[in-house]
């Protein structure tokens, strides 16, 4: 039976009356970039992990501020995923200027040679003490069954007479289909990130999340 | 969850010698600045700088990129010295008019003990065919001090000052 008046006197009639079903409450609003996890090393590690199985993200956005104790004034950023240590399914390029070249470098042909995608960016030990490289890198598509892509920007620059320093944009991919489950990022001197490296995972979530 | 929140906007009704932010809170991981500029005098495309905490010494940068067409290619150039560090390539009043230059700047940990370290990308264009010049650059910086970061200063390198209508805006990330 439809309800068709409310009677003179009940207690409906004092209750606040909204013109919209969310009644004076909140839309609630899925967040789209989330911190999925945050590692700030308290002594020296040799690789960090994120394991993100079964993530509804659609891309992931890595911070990395570090240092590496390679015996080198510069070492690179190597990120392995879903344990994946065939070095064929990798592939890095970048666009960079580096410290013992003088000129602007590029490398658009395929590096096969680290189990990983590698950046350039991290200061080693024999930069200038207290330095740090920065990195910003996105993941897209991670659940995707396509080939997985990164890109990534950045790098360090020390206070010493002659300052070392890289600087550039990197890019890189995963041969495999699968969905991105876990990352492992390591030096790829094979050294140890420093203490106090700190390393952050975002994930960023399209409408609908998922990815395609 | 992460928040990537608004602390402060500037936006220059008049021209002004720089563009900063004080008593910046200290609740936040990271800070990123997004900052539009022109300059009120000048040749057609000149530096910016910022300082932290109003210091004037320990800084680094270098940049990768384009600056054309009397410099082409930089690769690694300091553009200061170690009184301020890079903060963006921004045209000038000889620039084509109403053309402004667009950074983003990136400050890791601004509150950890450890020095700090900042990314730029920069870009200033003209509209016109009469004028070439022209900058794209990646720059990153260091700041050799363990001091938390309260405060930021954006000024022209050359001493210009800032004109109308160039803005600035910091955020605020968080990490927990």
């Amino acid at each position: 039976m439809a309800i068709t008046k409310i009677k003179s006197g009940s207690s409906f009639t004092s209750l606040i009356k909204y013109d919209s079903f969310l009644a004076g409450n909140s839309p609630y609003i899925p967040s789209t970039f989330d911190l999925i996890q945050t590692t700030t090393l308290s002594t020296s590690a040799a690789s960090v992990s994120f394991s993100v199985g079964g993530s509804s993200y659609t891309d992931f956005y890595l911070l990395v501020n570090a240092r590496t104790d390679t015996g080198s004034t510069k070492d690179q950023l190597l990120i392995q995923m879903n344990g994946d240590t065939t070095t064929s399914n990798y592939s890095s390029g970048y666009n960079a200027g580096d410290g013992t070249n003088s000129s602007f470098s590029s490398l658009i042909t395929r590096t096969t040679s680290t189990a990983g995608v590698k950046f350039a960016g991290l200061p080693g030990a024999n930069a200038s003490s207290g330095s740090r490289g920065f990195l910003e890198i996105d993941l897209f598509n991670i659940n995707s069954n396509y080939y997985k892509t990164v890109i990534g920007r950045g790098g360090f620059t020390d206070i010493s007479g002659t300052p070392n320093a890289t600087n550039g944009a990197y890019n890189g991919s995963w041969r495999s289909t699968s969905a991105v489950t876990s990352l492992l990022l390591k030096p790829a001197s094979g050294g140890n990130f420093v203490s106090t490296s700190t390393f952050s995972l975002y994930g960023i979530r399209h409408y609908g999340g998922g990815g395609f | 969850m992460a928040t990537f929140t608004k602390i402060a906007a500037v936006s220059l009704s008049s021209s002004a010698a720089s563009m900063s932010f004080s008593s910046i809170p200290q609740t936040y991981t990271d800070l990123v600045i997004k900052w539009t500029g022109r300059l009120a005098a000048g040749g057609a495309v000149e530096n910016c700088h910022l300082t932290f905490n109003g210091n004037t010494s320990s800084y680094s940068s270098r940049d990768v990129g384009y600056v054309g067409p009397d410099y082409g290619v930089r690769s690694l150039t300091n553009q200061g010295g170690t009184n301020d560090v890079f903060a963006g390539y921004v045209p000038t009043s000889g620039h084509t008019a109403s053309v402004f230059g667009s950074t983003d700047i990136y400050i890791p940990n601004y509150t950890s003990a450890n020095y700090k370290s900042l990314i730029v990308d920069t870009i200033s264009t003209p509209n016109s065919a009469a004028i070439l010049d022209f900058g794209l650059l990646m720059s990153v910086g260091l700041w050799s001090n363990t001091s938390a970061i309260t405060s930021i200063t954006i000024s022209s390198e050359t001493g210009y000052s800032l004109a109308a209508y160039s803005t600035a805006t910091l955020y605020g990330i968080k990490n927990s």
